[in-house]
């Protein structure tokens, strides 16, 4: 079982070994750096992950070798870049209203001629795509962004959500449900704006 | 808006967060992390230290600069009370009996 062999690997990192934290975050780098780079924006992946791994190293006493190393990175990575949101939307106003200009007007309009099955390869704008899921993002409370990235779509569990975020697997739930029906709000505001 | 065009928008958006670009890390960027570690465990390490200097000759000054200030509040109130009235004083209220309201306004008047 690989993680037996990180929770001995830091055994010694404790024990004064500091070069060999450079061969975890060498072995789940690509883990982290996945999770991270589809929260944030670019400039922000690599002081993040950063963070994530000198938070982990400060932890590292609490790593109990029951998961792999990097799932349980994953959960400090979350943590960090919830943090980051929270600090963004502290400084930042959030956008009020979906910026509808006449190109985009024509891209809504032309959404009903698409197959409901329709490969999303074959998307005409990927650009837009990621416009929309990004302003429906920054809707949502950092926590609950957070929380629809990691369930709907890293497909990590619940169970695993709620530990990352500390809350209870009700709570979860319920608040996964929740912006999922305001998302569908937004949804139905920007359609009926057309 | 009808379920067909939303769930449109719906898997719009889901394909909005799939297609988000990868991140390629620079080469070097772990060195950056233990250089980090280091740097924060050394900072701690001295944070550490000065909490634990003692802090017994400070207490020590501030609990000395108390005592002085409530000595020297005392000396003065004794010396105030135990220096005699002045003879102006004396004269004002000798005069008049000082043992109504309309007398006090006598002595003030004076003064």
């Amino acid at each position: 079982m690989h993680h037996h062999e990180d929770a001995g690997i830091a055994a010694k990192i404790l024990h004064g070994d500091l070069e060999l934290y450079a061969g975890l975050m060498n072995k789940y780098q690509q883990t982290i750096f996945a999770l991270v780079a589809k929260r944030v924006p670019e400039n922000e992946v690599l002081p993040l992950v950063h963070e994530t791994f000198v938070q982990a190293y400060r932890s590292l006493a609490g790593y109990s070798g029951k998961v792999p190393f990097g799932n349980w990175a994953a959960r400090i990575a979350i943590r960090t870049c919830c943090a980051y949101w929270r600090r963004e939307y502290r400084h930042k106003k959030r956008s009020a209203g979906w910026p509808a200009d006449e190109e985009r007007r024509q891209w809504l309009e032309q959404l009903p001629d698409l197959n409901v099955n329709h490969s999303a390869d074959c998307l005409t704008n990927r650009q837009d795509a990621v416009m929309l899921a990004e302003w429906l993002l920054g809707q949502l409370s950092p926590e609950n962004r957070t929380l629809i990235e990691s369930v709907y779509f890293d497909d990590l569990p619940l169970k695993e959500v709620a530990a990352a975020l500390g809350w209870s697997l009700v709570k979860t739930k319920v608040r996964a449900l929740r912006a999922r029906q305001k998302m569908r709000e937004l949804l139905k505001s920007i359609g009926e704006s057309l | 808006m009808s379920n067909h065009q939303l769930k449109k928008l719906e898997s719009v958006a889901r394909h909005g967060f799939l297609t988000q670009a990868g991140f390629i890390p620079p080469a070097g960027w772990q060195d950056e992390v233990i250089a980090d570690i280091r740097r924060r465990a050394h900072a701690e390490k001295f944070a550490g230290n000065l909490k634990s200097l003692p802090l017994l000759p400070l207490r020590l000054v501030w609990r000395l600069a108390a005592v002085s200030v409530t000595v020297a509040v005392l000396v003065c109130l004794t010396l105030y009370l135990a220096v005699p009235e002045s003879a102006v004083n004396d004269n004002l209220t000798n005069e008049v009996a000082v043992d109504n309201f309309d007398n006090y306004l006598q002595i003030a008047a004076r003064l």
